[in-house]
C-alpha cells in the first residue's frame, strides 16, 4: 500500500488561519467528491471554524483518564478503521495525554499516513524544534509542544498561511481568535507587532529552505547540474589602483543587501607578470577584503575580462562590481575596455559599474624611467654625432661608384648601431642628420639641400621612417627587458615575504631585518602613534612609540625617515639609509602591510596567551569556592548540630551522651581550623608572603608531634625514625603541617586495618621522609596531577579535606628547599617521599646564610 | 517503633545525628557509605524517604552518602 501523502499549513503565530485553510481544503475536496474525515480539529470556541467542522464526517475522539482527569486525544485505529481517502488533524506538534501509544501527535499522524491515509494538519513555527530557542529569545514564552524538523521537512507540501502582524492584530482586537477577556493580554503580550513580524521572518525563511530542498530534490531527480544560483555571491574585481577600495565598500553594500552573501575580491594577473597591478595597493586592498568578512583571489589570465568572467562562473557568482574605466575618453574610443567587454560578455551574472575618484582621469602612465644607463645614453650619442659625419666623409670618394641604395644601407647600419647602443633618440637623430648629409653630399644635385629625382627623395624617407622604427623596438626590448628583470626581482621578494610570513616565523623582528638587508639600508622602524594623530606630529618623536626595529638607530618618527609608508591610521614604517625608488616602494608597501599583520597577529598571540592562565586561574578559584563551600559546610553542620543539642532543653542528655556531642563538636571545629589554616598558608604561598623561619630541626622531635596532631587518626600511623638522623633545616611549624597533611592523605585511602608507615633516611646532603601507605596508589602518569589543588584523584568521594593538602605540602617543601615526589610502594600503594636539605651547623655554617626568601609557589 | 538508617561520610555529622535520634526514641544505624549500608540486610530500606542532598557538587559520586533514610517496621 502507497504511504498517505502528507500536507502541512505552517503559520507564525495562532490565529493567522491555518485550521480555517485546512477545513477550507477539506470542503473543497469533499465538493469534488473525496473521501474526506475531521480526525481532530479543535474549534477554540471560534465559532466559524465550529461551523465548518459541522459540515463534515467527524471520527470520534478516544477519551483518555490521567490523574482523575478526561482527555480527549486522536482515535488513530478509528481514523485507520474508517479508512477515508484524507483526514483532517489540528495541531502537529501536540503532545498526547500520558499513557497514549505515541507521545506526540505527530507519531500518530505518521501512522495514518503509513496506512496509506493521506493527511492534511496544522503546525506553528513556534513548535518546530529548531526553532525553540530563537522564539523563546524572541518571544520569551519557552514552547513545550515541539515537532522534529524532520517530521515537517518530510512532508510532500508545506503551505504557509500568512497574514501581516497588522491583520492578526485586528482579528485579535474583533475577538475572532480569542475570547474577548484574553484579548489584551494577547495583544500586549505574545501578539506585540515585534513579536509577529520576527515570527513571520522565520515562518518565511523555514519554508524557503524547504523550498530550496525540494528545488534541490528536483534538480537532483531531473538530473540538472548547471548551478542554479539561489545564494548571493559577489565578486569584486580590483586592477591593484587606488579605487580598489572603493570598490570593495560598496561591494560590501551590495553583497549585505542580501543575508548571508559572501563577498569574494579578485584581481587578475597578466600572464607576463608586466602591467601588474600595484602590490602595495592590492596589499592593503586584501586586508581590507578579509577584515569587512570577504575573501581575496588571484588569477592569471592575459584577457582579463575572460579570466575575471571565468572566476566569477568557478565561484557561482551572481554579482560583479567593476570600477568604471580609468582610461580617458580617447582612449575608449579605441577599445571597449574591460568593463564594457565584460558586461557584454557576463551572462547571467549582474555587473555593477562603480564610478570613482579615478575614472576617467585616464590611467597615470608609469613614472618613465630611460630604459637605458646613462652610459649607454652618452655613448650613444657620441657614436651618433661622431659615426654620421665619420661615415659621410668615408662615403664620399666613393661617391661615383657607389649608388644611393649602398649608401642608405651603409647609414641605416649605423643608425641601428646608435639604437642599439644609446636607444631611440640619439638613433632617431642619426637618422635625421644621416638624412640631411646623405642629401647634402649623395643626392643628385650634390652640395644643395634639393632633390631631382623623386625616387631618390622617397628612398631617404623610407631610411628615416626604418630607423626611427628600428630604434624605437630596440628601446621597447631594452625597456621591457628592464621591466622584466625588475619584476622578477621583486617578485623573489615578495615570494621571500610570503614564504616567512606562512612559515610563521617569529615574524616580525625577522621581517624587518629581511626588509633591511633587501632593501641595503641602515634601520628600518615600524612606528605606532600614541594619540590621535595632530597637525604636525610627521616629525614629533613625542607622538610615536617604536614598536619594532631592526639594524642602527631607529628613527623616531616618520619626519626622520628617508622613506616612510602608511600602513594604516596609527601604524607607519620608517625606513633610513637611502631614499628609496619609487618601483621600490611597491614592494616596501606589501612588506609594510605584511609587517602589520605580523604585529597584529604577535600582539593577539600575546593576548591569548594572558587569558591562558586567567582562565586556569579562575577555573580554579570556581573549583576552589565550589570545594570550600562544602568542606566548610561539613564540619560547621556537625558542630552546630552538636552545640545545639546540648543547648536544647527537651531532652535530658546522659553523662556520655554529652561528652560526645562535645567531642563531636570538638573535632569539627578542629577540621575547620585545619582546612581554613591551610587556605590561608596556600594563598601567602600564592601570593609569595609566606613567612618562614628556617632553624636546624630535629626529625625525632617534629615526626611524633606531627602524629600526635593527627587526633583520632594517630593509631593508624607507626613511626620508625632514627635517633641518629642529622638535623633539617626546616620551618618547624610548617613541616609539621606537611607531615600532617601527608600522612592524613595516606590514611585517608589506606585500608582499614593496614597502618601507614613513617620513616626516615639521611642521604648525602639531604634527609628523605617516607610516608608509605598500601592504599591503590596512583598511576606514574597522573603523579603531578594530585599536587594540584583542589584535585583528588578519580574525584569520586569527598572524605575530607579539599584536596588542598597535596598541593600546599609540596608548595610549603619548595618553598622551605626541599621537594615532595609521590612513588609507588613496592607491593602496592603510595609512597611519598619528602626530601630536605640537612642543617649546615655541622659544617659551621650558620643557618642565616640558607635561602630565606620565600618561593613563589607555582603549578 | 521507627527505623532510621543514617548513612553520612562525616564520622562527626553521623554520631551528632545518633545521639540525637536515640535520644528521641529511634532505633538507629548508621552506615560511612552505600555500600556498608547495602551490606547489612536488616537495615536495608526500600524507598528513602528522606534525601539531604548538600553537596555543591558531584552528583554521581553523592548517590549513597548523605542520605537519611526512614523506614517504618
Amino acid at each position: 500500500m502507497p504511504r498517505g501523502r502528507l500536507r502541512v499549513y505552517l503559520g507564525a503565530a495562532p490565529g493567522v488561519g491555518k485550521t480555517f485553510a485546512m477545513l477550507g481544503e477539506g470542503h473543497r475536496r469533499l465538493a469534488r467528491g473525496t473521501d474526506v474525515v475531521v480526525g481532530l480539529v479543535e474549534a477554540h470556541g471560534r465559532p466559524r471554524t465550529a461551523e465548518l467542522i459541522g459540515g463534515m464526517e467527524v471520527v470520534p475522539r478516544r477519551t483518555v483518564v490521567h490523574r482523575g482527569t478526561a482527555f480527549t486525544e486522536l482515535d488513530v485505529d478509528a481514523v485507520i478503521a474508517r479508512e477515508p481517502r484524507v483526514a483532517l488533524i489540528d495541531e502537529l506538534a501536540h503532545t498526547n495525554v500520558p499513557g497514549s501509544r505515541n507521545a506526540k501527535r505527530w507519531q500518530d499522524v505518521e501512522e495514518i499516513l503509513d496506512a496509506g491515509i493521506d493527511v492534511v494538519s496544522t503546525v506553528n513555527i513556534q513548535h518546530l524544534e529548531s526553532l525553540n530557542d530563537v522564539v523563546r529569545q524572541i518571544t520569551g514564552v519557552p514552547q513545550r509542544e515541539t515537532v522534529p524538523d524532520e517530521a515537517v521537512r518530510r512532508a510532500d507540501q508545506v503551505e504557509l498561511v500568512d497574514m501581516s502582524p497588522e491583520a492578526l492584530r485586528r482579528r485579535l482586537a474583533h475577538g475572532n481568535v480569542y475570547a474577548p477577556e484574553k484579548v489584551d493580554a494577547a495583544l500586549s503580550n505574545y501578539f506585540r507587532v515585534g513579536n509577529l513580524t520576527a515570527l513571520r521572518e522565520l515562518a518565511l525563511l523555514w519554508v524557503a529552505g524547504k523550498v530550496d530542498d525540494q528545488l534541490g530534490r528536483y534538480r537532483a531527480e531531473h538530473g540538472i547540474e548547471g548551478t542554479w544560483e539561489a545564494r548571493e555571491r559577489v565578486v569584486v574585481a580590483l586592477t591593484g589602483g587606488p579605487e580598489g577600495d572603493t570598490l570593495i565598500r560598496r561591494a560590501v553594500r551590495v553583497a549585505a543587501r542580501t543575508k548571508g552573501a559572501d563577498l569574494l575580491a579578485v584581481h587578475v594577473t597578466r600572464a607576463d607578470g608586466l602591467a601588474g597591478g600595484d602590490p602595495g595597493n592590492l596589499a592593503r586592498q586584501r586586508v581590507l577584503a578579509e577584515s569587512l568578512g570577504g575573501t581575496y583571489h588571484q588569477v592569471v589570465g592575459d584577457d582579463v575580462p575572460r579570466a575575471l568572467l571565468d572566476f566569477a562562473r568557478g565561484v557561482n557568482a551572481t554579482q560583479l562590481v567593476l570600477g568604471a574605466s580609468r582610461r580617458g575618453r580617447f582612449a575608449q574610443i579605441l577599445s571597449r575596455g574591460v568593463g564594457v567587454t565584460t558586461t557584454a560578455l557576463s551572462g547571467s551574472i549582474d555587473v555593477h559599474m562603480i564610478t570613482h575618484d579615478e575614472a576617467q582621469k585616464g590611467r597615470r602612465p608609469p613614472p618613465s624611467r630611460a630604459a637605458l644607463t646613462r652610459t649607454r645614453r652618452l655613448a650613444g650619442w657620441a657614436t651618433a654625432l661622431l659615426g654620421i659625419p665619420v661615415l659621410t666623409a668615408a662615403l664620399v670618394p666613393f661617391r661615383e661608384t657607389l649608388t644611393l641604395p649602398s649608401e642608405i644601407l651603409f647609414f641605416l647600419l649605423v643608425v641601428i648601431g646608435v639604437a642599439l647602443i644609446g636607444g631611440m633618440w640619439p638613433a632617431v637623430t642619426a637618422a635625421v642628420g644621416g638624412s640631411l648629409l646623405l642629401n647634402y653630399f649623395f643626392t643628385t644635385p650634390v652640395h644643395t639641400l634639393t632633390i631631382s629625382d623623386p625616387e631618390n627623395l622617397f628612398a631617404l624617407v623610407v631610411f628615416v621612417l626604418v630607423a626611427a622604427a628600428v630604434s624605437g623596438i630596440v628601446d621597447l626590448a631594452a625597456r621591457r627587458t628592464r621591466e622584466a628583470a625588475r619584476a622578477g626581482a621583486d617578485a623573489e621578494v615578495l615570494s621571500t615575504l610570503a614564504g616567512h610570513v606562512l612559515r610563521g616565523e617569529s615574524a616580525l623582528p625577522s621581517l624587518l631585518a629581511r626588509l633591511r638587508e633587501t632593501f641595503a639600508l641602515t634601520s628600518v622602524t615600524l612606528l605606532e602613534r600614541i594619540d590621535v594623530p595632530g597637525p604636525d606630529d610627521q616629525s614629533d618623536p613625542e607622538a610615536w612609540r617604536i614598536v619594532a626595529t631592526s639594524g642602527g638607530p631607529p628613527c623616531g618618527c616618520p619626519g626622520a625617515a628617508d622613506t616612510d609608508v602608511a600602513i594604516d591610521g596609527s601604524l607607519m614604517l620608517a625606513a633610513c639609509g637611502r631614499l628609496l625608488e619609487a618601483s621600490d616602494r611597491r614592494v616596501l608597501e606589501a612588506f609594510a602591510a605584511e609587517a602589520a599583520v605580523a604585529l597584529r597577529q604577535e600582539r593577539l598571540r600575546r593576548e591569548a596567551d594572558l587569558a591562558g592562565p586567567l582562565a586556569e586561574t579562575d577555573r580554579m578559584r570556581t573549583a576552589l569556592l565550589a570545594a570550600v563551600s562544602h568542606d566548610l559546610r561539613t564540619p560547621l553542620a556537625s558542630a552546630r548540630l552538636a552545640v545545639e543539642s546540648l543547648r536544647g532543653t527537651e531532652i535530658e542528655w546522659s553523662a556520655q551522651d554529652r561528652e560526645e556531642l562535645l567531642a563531636t563538636a570538638d573535632e569539627s571545629l578542629l577540621k575547620l581550623d585545619r582546612l581554613v589554616a591551610n587556605l590561608l598558608d596556600m594563598s601567602r604561598l600564592q601570593a609569595g608572603v609566606l613567612g618562614l623561619t628556617l632553624q636546624p630541626v630535629a626529625l625525632e622531635e617534629v615526626i611524633p608531634r606531627s602524629i600526635d596532631d593527627l587526633g583520632p587518626l594517630r593509631d593508624r600511623v607507626e613511626g620508625d625514625v632514627s635517633v641518629d638522623l642529622p638535623e633539617v633545616v626546616a620551618d618547624s611549624a610548617l613541616l609539621e603541617r606537611i607531615l600532617v597533611n601527608v600522612m592524613s592523605n595516606a590514611i585517608r585511602y589506606s585500608p582499614a586495618g593496614k597502618k601507614v608507615l613513617i620513616t626516615a633516611s639521611s642521604h648525602g646532603g639531604h634527609v628523605e621522609i617516607r610516608v608509605v601507605d598500601r592504599g591503590p596508589g596512583i598511576p606514574a602518569e597522573a603523579h603531578d596531577r594530585v599536587f594540584m589543588p583542589f584535585q583528588r584523584l578519580g574525584d569520586r568521594d569527598n572524605h575530607t579535606g579539599v584536596g588542598l593538602g597535596l598541593a600546599l605540602s609540596r608548595g610549603l617543601a619548595e618553598a622551605m628547599g626541599g621537594t615532595l615526589t609521590p612513588d609507588e610502594t613496592p607491593g602496592g600503594g603510595l609512597t611519598m617521599i619528602l626530601t630536605l636539605p640537612v642543617s649546615s651547623r655541622a659544617d659551621g655554617l650558620p643557618a642565616e646564610s640558607l635561602p630565606q626568601e620565600p618561593m613563589r609557589f607555582s603549578q | 517503633m521507627t527505623r532510621v538508617l543514617v548513612v553520612d561520610d562525616g564520622p562527626q555529622i553521623l554520631r551528632a545525628l545518633r545521639i540525637n535520634l536515640l535520644a528521641r526514641h529511634f532505633e538507629v544505624a548508621v552506615a560511612a557509605d552505600g555500600g556498608t549500608a547495602a551490606s547489612v540486610p536488616e537495615t536495608c530500606p526500600r524507598r528513602p524517604c528522606v534525601r539531604r542532598g548538600d553537596r555543591p557538587y558531584g552528583r554521581r559520586r553523592n548517590r549513597a552518602a548523605g542520605a537519611v533514610r526512614v523506614r517504618a517496621s
